[in-house]
């Protein structure tokens, strides 16, 4: 697998102080590839929780190996529910003033997170990344009308329009996070999210990033189908929403 | 047909309650005189046979036992619905048992959170303060 820390660096990847921020890594049977991904963010200075969701493989040693601060399910409870025992655990036990996303497989670029890192800087609540900002994205056409579509159906009145939907990699302050509470512990998460993060009251922006599709992600990533899977829960999400209101 | 009229705002009732069926006083109140009443329903089905083929009549079924069958297919409805809802609040519920766990087992280590991991050598030449 290329090290996208060692072949991509430039001067944004400088050996800055990254004290302000701590990165949420959810794991999920990555066995093979999590200890690579937390070395490359503990190199630079960032801090690190990992959030091991009920792995069944060797996933929780190699976190141990990697030097990351780990929060271990005892069961698996879904993308979701690690994320926002992430989220929980940042709160707690740091007092990091940005909290950023990063996925354990190796499709996110750590360019692209010190990108992400130095623009919420500049005074933003919420950054996500975009793989439709910059260029064609190297994907199959069906997936990028599913994003699409999924990103319309989240758009709504007065909150900020993404171009993207369900890109893993985000980074919000502090207050955002107090303000997130995740009752999807599924993939269904990530619209629920995104409700949250669009907020019309947050400065919102989008930043380009380039997904980095490797075998392993690939064979490991949602397949297509899974987005009808996504699409209804969304669907459900929004009728019990009107409901609690 | 007086049953048309009846069962298409039964279904839509058994949906609506049924989604709605949360641990509340109310609901459970409403639970128990559903249980109550079926009882006497069934005693009295049982004990005068006719009786449910005269509301059938009466309603504008042919028969009786499809007049059941009706009220059973209602009655599957509301079930698979507060069943459905029983456990997604039970999953939630699983949810967050699991994550304080996870964050109490965790808590002892959060020293290692504010040590600043140590950065390969050539950083460490590149920045002085490490």
């Amino acid at each position: 697998m290329p090290d996208p820390a060692t072949t991509d660096y430039d001067e944004t990847v400088g050996r800055a102080d990254y004290d302000d921020t701590v990165v949420i890594v959810r794991v999920f049977n990555e066995a093979p590839v999590v200890a690579g991904v937390l070395r490359e963010l503990l190199a630079v200075g960032l801090r690190v929780i990992a959030v091991d969701d009920g792995s069944t493989d060797a996933s929780a040693d190699e976190i141990d190996a990697a030097g990351a601060f780990r929060v271990s399910h005892p069961i698996n409870i879904g993308a979701g529910g690690a994320l926002q025992t992430g989220i929980e655990a940042a709160l707690r036990f740091t007092q990091a003033k940005f909290i950023a996303c990063f996925d354990a497989d190796g499709q996110h670029r750590l360019v692209d997170l010190i990108g992400m890192i130095h623009t919420i800087r500049q005074g933003y609540d919420v950054v996500i990344g975009s793989r439709f900002l910059q260029g064609d994205p190297d994907m199959g056409r069906l997936r990028r009308m599913m994003l699409k579509l999924g990103a319309r159906l989240t758009r709504r009145g007065g909150s900020f329009r993404l171009t993207d939907a369900h890109n893993g990699l985000r980074i919000f302050t502090r207050a955002v996070a107090g303000d997130i509470k995740l009752n999807h512990a599924g993939m269904a998460y990530a619209s629920e999210l995104e409700e949250v993060l669009t907020r019309p009251r947050y400065r919102v922006t989008e930043f380009p990033v380039q997904i980095v599709y490797t075998d392993y992600s690939l064979a490991k990533g949602q397949p297509l189908l899974n987005s009808v899977n996504i699409l209804s829960d969304i669907v459900a999400h929004r009728v019990s929403a009107r409901r609690r209101r | 047909m007086i049953i048309q009229l009846l069962l298409i705002p039964a279904v839509i009732l058994a949906v609506v309650l049924s989604l709605r069926s949360r641990q509340s006083l109310r609901g459970q109140a409403r639970r128990k005189i559903f249980a109550a009443i079926t009882v006497v329903a069934g005693v009295v089905a049982v004990t005068f046979p006719d009786l449910l083929q005269v509301i059938a009549d009466w309603v504008g079924v042919t028969r009786g036992v499809d007049l059941m069958l009706y009220a059973l297919v209602l009655i599957i409805i509301y079930l698979i619905g507060s069943t459905s809802v029983r456990f997604r609040e039970q999953d939630a519920r699983l949810v967050q048992l699991t994550r304080e766990l996870a964050l109490a087992e965790a808590e002892p280590h959060r020293a290692e959170l504010e040590v600043r991991p140590v950065p390969p050598p050539e950083a460490q030449a590149a920045s002085p303060q490490g």
